[in-house]
């Protein structure tokens, strides 16, 4: 599938809804657990607040702010049309005010993540009627295009490689800070357009935490989540490693928890549901014993889509009932707790097809070690 | 300065081993409840978000890193942090902080609101800060409850508080524009040895990670400053002169400034000129249009820049008009001058404006 595939999957969908105008809005304060409406019609990670507008007819246009981040906008957008400004409420009316259907006839993503006060000026010109198609557009991007599939290898390359860099450069007395942003500037030099890293180090962690000041010490375990973006899609590569050689039942217990996870992503394949990779996961620590810890507090995802474009199809969770699809792109991650030996991070992005899921790193989850 | 938001900042954000000490934010506050009497407010609420949480952070140090959060301040009593994460952020967030408690809203923000504010009575008097930047779906959670729905803009009179900088806080700035001279020689150097400006640009953030910044937001040009972009990955454009603009966030205080990488050209010439007469223009209580005439550059948006400090963009904005430089102010001084198709020159320098004389504190 193309973008252009994708758009006209969104128009289908609007034309069910009735919809003769779809607007998708972003502040642009991304974050690896949403998506982006504006990225995701345009194909431009907005820089600053911005719209993107979609006709039925299939004409669309891109709204950005600030001004001058025009040329940007214009190399890297879809759209048909692109404008650029400092007062995107005010734009909006200029360009909507006389030109609107009917509320009902509106559909709108995202609009409640703007500013407030953008937010009201917006719905003073669309009326208070118009339909939320938040969830209907980003459910229509879960199947990925070939260039977001390109673009998570990408990513999951750059997550590898910042991992080997980790490896070969922490050691203790370093601030788990210090190495986190260490970390982060390696994959943005290897091309990554950001890095969501999710990084933590003690001796027996309970969970995975931003970073701190803390300086590593011999035998921690250092649990890096580590999430690069190539040219706007993330990927998450997750892995724990040990600060000097890890014990036995250490070792033992990670390759638990690689198990429990290899189990869960062997249920996935188009036609099943993502809750059976959960229980997939589930089965193999519960017949070890954990089932107590498969639960809250202790466990609420095992996994995730990866924006920027789009989460969907939502958390590895057993609420979740969503069928998987061809195409479909998200991280496994067990992410388990052991009261033995603390907390582990383990997790492999993986793209559903048939006859079953690829994993697309090179290298599998195992405990690393470190020589000090 | 607009620039693109990274994820979850990573640097020192740790309470421990702040150099501002809970004294200092105590006075803060104390400075505040002194306006809270004078204007019959029973409490405050500031807002902060993650891409810009400088009246939060100056009242609690506490920086939002992935989801929003709220400093809750009464005109009695102790502050304490409200925050829109779960269980293991919060944690983390209690780290950063002086303040006490740290509770989680994630899952209902308008039940601990709503108790927080019955502590006051019916219908309180409560300022609101931060709240002009508070996306529409977390302020429909709260903008009904009383209190809040007929809530004082206290925006402008924490900022201004915040906008005059104390002896620890001017510290702090010292050795952030130590950082930037660091993301500078580092971006300098890495253009030099054949490097393209959008792997210099990367040089410099690195540098200024390494050095202990929380936060690096940088653009760059390599069309003679027509445009500038974020990085998004390999470029190999040279521009020769490149121009990048880095900013900087180190213990909760930005810094920024342009740096001109490769053969400085006639534009850069005549910024560093008109930088120098800006400068020289700047007094305390001398109004912000003596300073001259805003630079034509889009990127600085009808500015020759602005105050500086827990925001990117604090007042005195030097936009021509009649706000005056104030004794603490740290200004961040930008020029862009130029035209299409010769290039423009930028050049910038921060300013600490004192009573009997100015410091400079970092030029590029």
């Amino acid at each position: 599938m193309n973008h252009q595939g994708r758009i006209d999957g969104i128009l289908a969908a609007m034309a069910g809804a009735e919809l003769d105008i779809l607007f998708a809005f972003s502040p642009a304060a991304h974050h690896v657990d949403f998506g982006d409406g504006v990225a995701l019609i345009s194909g431009l990670k907005p820089l600053g607040p911005a719209f993107a507008a979609l006709k039925a007819g299939g004409a669309s246009a891109l709204v950005v702010s600030p001004a001058w981040d025009g040329p940007r906008a214009e190399a890297g957008t879809r759209t048909d049309e692109v404008t650029a400004t400092d007062d995107l409420a005010a734009t909006f009316a200029s360009m909507f005010a006389n030109d609107l259907p009917a509320s009902g006839r509106i559909g709108i993503a995202d609009l409640g993540k703007m500013a407030h006060g953008t937010a009201a000026a917006i719905t003073s010109v669309t009326g208070a009627e118009c339909v939320d198609f938040s969830g209907q557009l980003f459910t229509l991007a879960a199947r990925k295009t070939d260039e977001e599939i390109e673009n998570a290898r990408q990513a999951t390359i750059i997550g590898e490689q910042t991992y080997q860099y980790m490896l070969e450069v922490a050691e203790p007395g370093m601030p788990e800070c210090q190495l986190a942003a260490d970390m982060k500037s390696h994959s943005r030099a290897l091309g990554a357009d950001d890095n969501f890293m999710m990084f933590h180090a003690e001796a027996h962690p309970l969970a995975v935490q931003p970073s701190g000041e803390r300086r590593l010490e011999k035998g921690d375990l250092i649990l890096a989540e580590i999430t690069p973006s190539y040219r706007g899609q993330f990927s998450q590569v997750c892995r724990t490693a040990c600060l000097g050689a890890p014990t036995d039942e250490q070792s033992d217990k990670y390759a638990l928890v690689a198990r429990a996870m290899n189990n869960g992503i062997a249920a996935a394949r188009p036609g099943v549901p993502m809750k059976a990779i959960c229980l997939g996961i589930d089965e193999v620590l519960r017949d070890a014993g954990y089932g107590e810890y498969c639960e809250p507090p202790y466990m609420n995802r095992r996994g995730h889509g990866l924006g920027v474009t789009s989460t969907a199809p939502g958390n590895v969770a057993l609420r979740n009932e969503t069928i998987l699809e061809d195409g479909m792109f998200f991280v496994v991650h067990p992410n388990q707790y052991i009261p033995e030996t603390g907390y582990f991070l383990c997790g492999e992005p993986i793209l559903v097809q048939e006859p079953s899921a690829e994993i697309l790193t090179t290298s599998r989850a195992v405990l690393g070690s470190i020589d000090i | 300065m607009q620039t693109m938001h990274l994820t979850l900042p990573v640097g020192a954000f740790g309470w421990d081993n702040n150099p501002l000490t809970e004294d200092e934010f105590r006075a803060r506050i104390e400075a505040l409840r002194a306006i809270m009497t004078a204007r019959g407010w029973a409490g405050v609420i500031v807002f902060g978000d993650i891409p810009e949480s400088g009246l939060l952070t100056y009242v609690s140090n506490f920086a939002p890193r992935l989801s929003p959060a709220f400093a809750l301040i009464p005109l009695t009593g102790e502050p304490e942090i409200l925050s829109l994460d779960g269980g293991r952020m919060v944690d983390a967030g209690k780290e950063t902080t002086w303040m006490t408690k740290v509770s989680p809203a994630a899952a209902d923000l308008a039940g601990p609101m709503q108790e927080w504010l019955d502590q006051f009575g019916a219908n309180p008097s409560i300022g609101l800060a931060g709240f002009e930047i508070m996306p529409a779906a977390i302020h429909g959670e709260i903008a009904g409850l009383a209190g809040i729905h007929a809530g004082a803009d206290a925006s402008l009179a924490l900022a201004g508080l915040a906008r005059c900088k104390s002896a620890a806080e001017l510290a702090i700035l010292r050795e952030n524009c130590e950082m930037l001279s660091q993301a500078a020689v580092a971006c300098t150097e890495t253009y030099a040895n054949g490097a393209s400006a959008a792997a210099a640009t990367i040089a410099a953030e690195r540098a200024a990670r390494m050095a202990g910044a929380q936060d690096v937001r940088c653009l760059y040009s390599v069309d003679g400053g027509n445009s500038f972009k974020p990085y998004q990955g390999a470029d190999d454009g040279l521009g020769d002169p490149a121009i990048v603009y880095i900013a900087l966030r180190g213990r909760g205080y930005w810094v920024d400034g342009f740096v001109t990488i490769g053969q400085s050209d006639a534009a850069h010439a005549a910024a560093a000129s008109a930088l120098e007469k800006a400068v020289t223009a700047i007094r305390a209580g001398r109004a912000v249009k003596e300073t001259g005439s805003p630079s034509g550059h889009p990127l600085l948006a009808g500015s020759m820049g602005n105050g500086i400090g827990v925001s990117l963009q604090e007042a005195p904005r030097l936009d021509g008009g009649d706000d005056a430089f104030s004794a603490g102010d740290v200004v961040s001084v930008k020029i862009g001058v130029g035209d299409p198709s010769s290039g423009f020159g930028f050049a910038s320098g921060l300013l600490h404006v004192g009573d009997t004389g100015n410091e400079m504190l970092w030029q590029s």
